[in-house]
């Protein structure tokens, strides 16, 4: 005991450390990648460990990803252009003349990973299920141009109750303004209601207590909802508003199917817990299945002998590792670990560059990086505040010098793209930035309170979080504390709002200025900010009903002025994609929505 | 009686106390003696550097300047924000001697006074006291530390904000001293398990022997027994264990930083330089190389001084030499 225990402390961690050492170094005299190419297995980076497989709740790009090779909506995608589509489930489709009524005809022998038949049935349940008020599904929004599925999805039962009665002459435009809270207090003890003549305020008040006397059952059925599976082969889709684009809309995985028969077999449809998506029980109906997940080693997908072009397939499955720091990914890559990296760190680049030219890829990309601000904390709930924080950054030199030119330095949130003209608005001037911290009670950063920078534990965000800081105390003299998350903390954290200023990207869903600008309204499960606009919301609405693309084009760019105008968030840069790919991947185009299909890569033997 | 007394002590300062014996024992280690030299240096360099030398602020940033090799502005030179990498390995030196000397100061007050209760009182008292310690034992001390410093990490910003608030203290002085208290109390307060199981046996050894007797037969009180006369007598034992903990308690601290969870962007320690360094080590070898040298170098000669210092103080061993 007197020989005491540090000097049995540093042994031991020699040990646990020459045994990584051993483990890493001894696996091969052939390289991962080389087992790989023989046994037709592509190793991807994925950046972080997933959280979910379930459509319906994944919600980070590594989620997505994995699913995009798991399952097959309506439509597919292209493997060369963001603005084609294919047929997928359904072999054709029918559009009204006003662009609102579609009809998709599902190819008839689709199966199921374990055999089923897939049916229109299955989109429907899946549609029910995300939209379902007790569901809480954070993309469910992404549905809302489905007829009904906002009201649905927000819980708004007198709109399905009263519009389902027959034969009475108010409509929901007219009841749309009546205070529909003060009326379910009154239930028991009714008044007349303005406007209505008696006949038809006893009806409301009558199907209201109804509907309570019944347990508010589930008014899935109504036919005010917009989704509607004809028969197993037949789904018809009304929309709310003409949108002659919907193709590319349904391309995102929250419009893909689920399937039924195993849903409510392993928890039923509200189950957030379930157990359907882990491996063993995951069924898809994808170019790939499910094999196995080794938590923070790797997910690996194996080749759908089920798919409807399984002889095309040439992978025969797909490994995603979660490597979340870019500078080990890189090294790992460069060690034969992997196929195709997630990113370069801006660091490497050069490095990268000049080591390898020709497996290195900068592609454009529909991302926006920039700080989400809680705008109900003080002091970030003054205006003028978050204001002076974005006029003191100077976004030329961060993307100069920090992100060491793989990027644009952002002058709006929203990039181009599109035929969308961003509006110019954010500049750098510290001149003004201190005179508006002052004019916010804090000259000279005098008393600014404590507040603190969320960030990942990404290396990139952290130099940018530390440039970021460096900038904020020189020009406006305040002190900002970093605080880094694992990835699953980190959106915790972000979802409940538990945080000050917090560093995120979101790259698009679909190509239109519309997947950035929506996420700033009221009803978007990822604002996060706590700001919205009734204006804004107006806006919004307008440019969704406009068909006309360079008039829907100006309104959301009136959008982006006001919501700028505001700042919610700070935009910093729209980057680039910078990766590193073996010269054996082939059909691995540039893609600015990132959806590659990987069902159509495959891995050329290299003559040696 | 005063006559004996007196006799005795003139015969302790004409013979070789052990304090002057170990001392000579430790001069004649060379290792030891070199180890004391480097990390003198070190710690002065690490403290006074900044005082003395004119030098840039550690969090200076230099956009223009990012990653240069060293050169006669940057010795070691600039990070990847364009910082400069000798200013910072100074100052993060600083934090991780403070982080080191302060936890095991916190580990040597709770761990002594432990053992030496626990050993004193004996029985029941002894045995629960000792079952404590071994359910702590057999927690596992990393993910221990992580719970209770991301436990303390609230109550520790409140405590911040108050601190600025009633003392005008600026926010970046307070903030980064205030981040590293969660790790202090962390690891100080489970770091003492085994210091007390060895305070503890030394006092059961000790507690039986003629002095305590007398000390107890003149009617002293157990805590004057305990302090004065049992504590002093394991000054050696103590001595040693921390001169040999305190390297542990910064590699933890490392540990910790490398973890995410210690010291806080843009105020670095060594284990955060390390881990930028390493991420970086293709790019800047030198972002690595120069944190990882100081690092080790003290780690090293801590534990050689702690090798000396056993040896110099534990009689027993003496005489095998």
């Amino acid at each position: 005991m007197r020989r005491n225990a540090n000097k049995l402390f540093s042994p031991i961690i020699l040990g646990i450390l020459s045994l990584f050492c051993f483990v890493f170094n001894s696996c091969d005299r052939q390289s991962s990648v080389e087992k790989a190419d023989k046994e037709d297995i592509l190793l991807v980076g994925n950046n972080s460990e997933i959280q979910s497989l379930d459509p319906h709740i994944a919600s980070s790009v590594a989620d997505f990803k994995v699913i995009h090779s798991l399952f097959e909506g309506l439509l597919r995608g292209d493997n060369e252009r963001d603005d084609l589509y294919h047929p997928g489930v359904a072999s054709r489709w029918e559009m009204s003349d006003d662009a609102r009524e579609w009809t998709f005809y599902l190819n008839s022998n689709i199966k199921w990973s374990d055999g089923k038949n897939l049916t229109a049935y299955d989109f429907e349940y899946a549609y029910h299920r995300l939209l379902h008020p007790q569901f809480g599904g954070r993309y469910a929004d992404m549905l809302y141009v489905i007829k009904g599925a906002e009201q649905y999805n927000k819980n708004n039962r007198p709109y399905f109750l009263l519009s389902d009665i027959p034969n009475v002459s108010f409509d929901w435009a007219t009841l749309r303004d009546l205070d529909w809270d003060k009326i379910e207090k009154h239930l028991d003890d009714p008044y007349k209601i303005e406007g209505l003549s008696d006949k038809e305020s006893d009806l409301i008040w009558a199907t209201l207590r109804a509907d309570r006397d019944q347990g508010y059952p589930d008014l899935w059925g109504s036919s005010s909802i917009g989704v509607k599976a004809v028969d197993a082969h037949t789904l018809k889709l009304t929309l709310n508003d003409p949108m002659p684009q919907l193709p590319l809309l349904i391309l995102h995985c929250t419009w893909f199917p689920v399937p039924k028969h195993v849903i409510e077999d392993q928890g039923g449809m509200l189950s957030r817990a379930g157990k359907w998506s882990k491996p063993g029980s995951l069924v898809s109906n994808g170019p790939f299945v499910l094999k196995e997940h080794q938590f923070n080693n790797y997910l690996e997908v194996r080749k759908n002998p089920l798919y409807r072009l399984a002889d095309e397939i040439s992978l025969n499955g797909v490994r995603f590792l979660p490597i979340v720091n870019g500078f080990t990914e890189t090294r790992m890559f460069f060690d034969n670990k992997l196929h195709i990296t997630n990113n370069v760190p801006p660091e490497m680049i050069g490095y990268a560059k000049s080591k390898s030219p020709l497996e290195f890829c900068e592609d454009d990309y529909y991302v926006s990086i920039f700080y989400r601000i809680n705008t109900q904390k003080a002091p970030l709930n003054d205006e003028k505040v978050r204001k002076a924080l974005s006029l003191a950054i100077d976004r030329d030199s961060l993307v100069k010098d920090v992100v060491r030119g793989a990027g644009t330095a952002s002058f709006g949130f929203t990039p181009c793209g599109a035929g969308y003209e961003t509006p110019h608005q954010i500049t750098f001037n510290p001149q003004l930035a201190r005179q508006l911290l002052a004019e916010a009670g804090y000259p000279e950063g005098k008393g600014f309170p404590a507040i603190e920078l969320l960030t990942t534990s990404r290396e990139v965000q952290k130099t940018m979080a530390e440039a970021i800081q460096g900038m904020w105390k020189k020009h406006l003299n305040i002190h900002i504390d970093i605080r880094s998350c694992e990835w699953t903390a980190y959106k915790q954290a972000q979802n409940s709002m538990n945080y000050d200023l917090c560093s995120s990207s979101w790259s698009g869903d679909y190509f239109d200025p519309l997947t950035f600008l929506d996420l700033w309204t009221k009803i978007s499960g990822n604002n996060n900010t706590g700001w919205s606009h009734p204006d804004y919301e107006a806006l919004i609405a307008r440019a969704k009903s406009t068909v006309k693309l360079e008039d829907r084009m100006k309104v959301l760019a009136e959008a982006e002025s006001l919501m700028l105008s505001q700042m919610p968030v700070l935009p910093l840069y729209w980057s680039k994609r910078v990766y590193l790919k073996k010269p054996q991947v082939r059909h691995w185009n540039p893609l600015l929505l990132d959806n590659h299909l990987i069902e159509k890569v495959s891995l050329q033997e290299q003559s040696k | 009686m005063a006559k004996s007394s007196s006799m005795n002590t003139s015969d302790i300062v004409k013979g070789s106390s052990l304090t002057k014996d170990a001392f000579r024992r430790l001069r004649n280690n060379k290792m030891s003696l070199a180890s004391t030299i480097i990390l003198l240096a070190i710690i002065l360099i690490c403290f006074l550097g900044p005082l003395l030398l004119p030098l840039a602020h550690p969090n200076h940033q230099d956009l223009t300047n990012i990653a240069a090799s060293p050169s006669f502005a940057h010795p070691f030179g600039t990070d990847q924000l364009g910082r400069d990498l000798f200013v910072r390995v100074l100052y993060g030196g600083r934090i991780s001697l403070l982080v080191g000397a302060v936890a095991t100061c916190v580990s040597l007050i709770i761990g002594v006074t432990y053992g030496l209760i626990s050993g004193y009182v004996g029985g029941k008292a002894d045995a629960v006291l000792m079952r404590i310690v071994d359910v702590l034992f057999a927690l596992p001390f990393i993910v221990l530390v992580i719970v209770f410093s991301l436990s303390i990490e609230e109550p520790s910003r409140v405590a911040t904000q108050w601190i600025v608030e009633t003392f005008g203290l600026p926010l970046e002085t307070v903030s980064p001293i205030m981040s590293l208290i969660p790790l202090f109390i962390a690891i100080g307060a489970l770091g003492w398990l085994t210091l007390a199981r060895i305070v503890r046996t030394q006092t059961i050894e000790l507690k039986n022997q003629e002095f305590v007797e007398a000390a107890r037969s003149l009617g002293l009180g157990w805590a004057t027994i305990l302090f004065k006369h049992i504590a002093p007598n394991l000054l050696g034992v103590v001595i040693v264990y921390t001169t040999l903990a305190v390297p542990g308690i910064m590699l933890l601290e490392a540990v910790l930083s490398f973890l995410g969870l210690g010291v806080r962007a843009p105020n670095s320690s060594w284990g955060t330089l390390i881990k930028e360094g390493a991420d970086r080590m293709e790019v800047s070898p030198e972002l690595l190389l120069f944190p990882a040298l100081l690092f080790s170098l003290t780690l090293l000669s801590l534990n050689f001084l702690g090798d000396g210092l056993r040896d110099a103080l534990d009689p027993k061993s003496s005489k095998k030499q």
